[in-house]
C-alpha cells in the first residue's frame, strides 16, 4: 500500500510539468495584406452611413488566386519546419460557415428550442488569430529583369503591436520565372522574421503576456461611476492599485480612465497561475471579478473574452 | 604538494585547450545566390599565418551562420545570427568548444562548394575563401533539440 502510494505520487510529479509547464500557446494565421488585396482586385468598398469602410475579400482571394496559395502554403510549411503550425485561412473560413450552418439546424427535441447566442457572439465568429501574418509581394519589371518586393509582418491584434517583420526587394533577374522569385523571397524572408518572433517570444516569457483589460459598467440604473468611493479611495484607484499588485514587475498602463470606462494597456500578466497551470487574460481579470465580489465592493460583474490576450470586465450585474 | 597541484593544474589547463575551438579571424558574406530550401550558401575569408585546411572553412561558416549573420550588400541579402546573437555561445562554452573543436559535430552541417576554394597572399598570411553551403534548418534542429539555443516552442 505504502509503495504504491509512493509510486503513484512520483508519476503525478513525474507528469506535473507536462500538465502545467507550459504557457497557452498563441494562434497564428497568414493573410494577405491589405494593399495587396487592393492591387488584386480583393478589397471591396462599403458605405457605412457615409463613410467609407473598405473590406478584404478573404474568401474570394483564397479561392481565386494561385499565387497567394503558393505564398500562404510555403509560409504556413516554413513555420510548421520549427515547430509552430500555424492555423490555414482558407479551412477556417469553410469552418466557420460550416459551423453557422450547422448551429442553425440545431434543435431540442422536447420543445424545438435553437441554439442560444448573443448578438456579441454572432459578431465574434470570424476567422481571428493571436497573431496576424501578413504578406504582400509585388513584381517589378525593368527591361527583361525582374525582381519581388516581399514584405511579411506578424501583428498582434489585442495590442496594435507589431511582432515581427522582415522586407526587401531581391537581385533582379533574367533568367528566373516569377514564381520561383516570389519563393525565393519567401524563404529568404523567413529566417528574419521568425527571429524577430523569437525576440517576442523571449520577452514575453521574461516580462509576461501583454494585453490589454478594459473596465466597463453596465448601465442598469444603480449610479455606480468609478469615481464611487470605498474607505475614501475611488474605485479608479482601488482597481488601478490591484493592476499594480498582480502584473509582471508592476507594469501596465491606464491609458483611458473615466467616469464609466478604464482602459489598462501594456497590461503584463504572468504566464503562470500559482498553481503553475497556464494563464491567459480571462483567468486574470476572472481574479479581478473575485476582488471586487469581496467587501468592502460586493460587486458583481461579467467578463467577457476577446481572445488570448484580450478581456473586457463588465460592472454592474451578469 | 605545491608542486604536484602546479603539475596537475598545468595537466588540466593543457587537457581543456585539446578541446576548446580556437578558429582564426574570417570574415562571411551571402554568396549572393539561393540555396536549396534550408540551406544557406555562403562565402567565407578566413586570414592565417598558418594553413587553412577545408575544416576550418567549414567551422568558419558554421560559426558565422550561428553567431555572426551575414549580408551581401551587393545582392541585397541580408540574414541575422540563426541563434539570435554571440551571447547564446557564451551561455554555453563546453558544448561549443566541443562542437567546434577538430572534427566536432559542427562539421556535419557545411559543404565547399567544389572549384570554389581561392588563395591571396597579403603581407606573410595568407587570405583563404571559400563557398559553404550550410544545412541550417538541420543545424538548429539539432541545437535546439540539445537545448543550446532556444526555439519558437520553448516557452510553450
Amino acid at each position: 500500500m505504502k509503495y504504491r502510494f509512493v509510486f503513484i505520487l512520483t508519476l503525478c510529479l513525474a507528469l506535473m510539468p507536462e500538465l502545467f509547464g507550459q504557457a497557452k500557446k498563441p494562434t497564428l494565421i497568414v493573410v494577405p495584406s491589405d494593399p495587396w488585396c487592393t492591387e488584386n482586385g480583393y478589397m471591396t468598398l462599403h458605405k457605412d452611413q457615409g463613410a467609407d469602410n473598405y473590406v478584404a475579400e478573404y474568401e474570394q482571394a483564397v479561392k481565386t488566386n494561385s499565387d497567394l496559395m503558393n505564398v500562404i502554403i510555403k509560409v504556413q510549411e516554413l513555420m510548421s519546419e520549427r515547430g509552430f503550425p500555424v492555423k490555414d485561412l482558407g479551412q477556417s473560413i469553410k469552418s466557420i460557415k460550416q459551423g453557422a450552418a450547422r448551429d442553425m439546424m440545431t434543435v431540442s427535441r422536447t420543445s424545438g428550442s435553437s441554439l442560444a447566442e448573443t448578438p456579441r457572439e454572432k459578431l465574434l465568429q470570424t476567422a481571428k488569430a493571436d497573431i496576424i501574418i501578413e504578406v504582400y509581394w509585388k513584381v517589378n519589371s525593368t527591361g527583361p529583369k525582374n525582381s519581388v518586393t516581399y514584405s511579411i509582418v506578424g501583428k498582434d491584434p489585442y495590442t496594435e503591436k507589431q511582432v515581427g517583420g522582415a522586407q526587401g526587394t531581391g537581385d533582379p533577374s533574367f533568367s528566373s520565372e516569377v514564381p520561383v522569385l516570389v519563393e525565393e523571397a519567401v524563404i529568404e524572408k523567413m529566417d528574419n522574421f521568425l527571429s524577430q518572433l523569437q525576440a517576442h517570444f523571449d520577452d514575453m516569457a521574461e516580462n509576461g503576456r501583454e494585453v490589454v483589460v478594459e473596465v466597463k459598467l453596465f448601465d442598469n440604473g444603480s449610479g455606480l461611476t468609478f469615481e464611487e468611493e470605498y474607505n475614501g479611495e475611488e474605485l479608479t484607484d482601488i482597481i488601478d492599485d490591484w493592476m499594480a499588485k498582480n502584473t509582471v514587475k508592476g507594469r501596465y498602463n491606464l491609458s483611458d480612465a473615466g467616469e464609466t470606462r478604464l482602459k489598462f494597456e501594456q497590461v503584463r500578466i504572468p504566464l503562470y497561475r500559482p498553481n503553475g497551470s497556464a494563464m491567459d487574460t480571462r483567468q486574470f481579470v476572472n481574479q479581478l471579478r473575485k476582488f471586487l465580489q469581496g467587501q468592502p465592493y460586493s460587486l458583481t460583474s461579467k467578463i467577457y473574452t476577446n481572445g488570448l490576450g484580450s478581456a473586457e470586465l463588465v460592472i454592474g450585474e451578469k | 604538494m605545491k608542486r604536484l597541484t602546479l603539475v596537475l593544474f598545468i595537466l588540466l589547463q593543457w587537457a581543456a585547450s585539446l578541446y576548446s575551438h580556437d578558429l582564426p579571424d574570417y570574415e562571411i558574406k551571402g554568396a549572393g545566390v539561393t540555396g536549396a530550401q534550408g540551406t544557406y550558401v555562403v562565402n567565407v575569408t578566413v586570414t592565417a599565418g598558418k594553413k587553412t585546411t577545408d575544416q576550418i572553412l567549414k567551422q568558419c561558416a558554421v560559426h558565422g551562420v550561428l553567431f555572426k549573420g551575414f549580408s551581401n550588400i551587393a545582392t541585397r541579402q541580408s540574414q541575422k545570427p540563426l541563434a539570435g546573437s554571440a551571447a547564446a555561445e557564451a551561455s554555453h562554452p563546453e558544448f561549443f568548444d566541443s562542437f567546434f573543436s577538430e572534427g566536432g559535430a559542427s562539421l556535419n552541417y557545411a559543404d565547399e562548394v567544389p572549384n570554389s576554394r581561392k588563395t591571396m597572399k597579403v603581407d606573410k598570411k595568407k587570405k583563404v575563401s571559400a563557398t559553404i553551403v550550410v544545412n541550417k534548418e538541420q543545424l538548429l534542429k539539432d541545437l535546439q533539440a540539445a537545448g543550446v539555443v532556444k526555439g519558437l516552442n520553448s516557452i510553450f
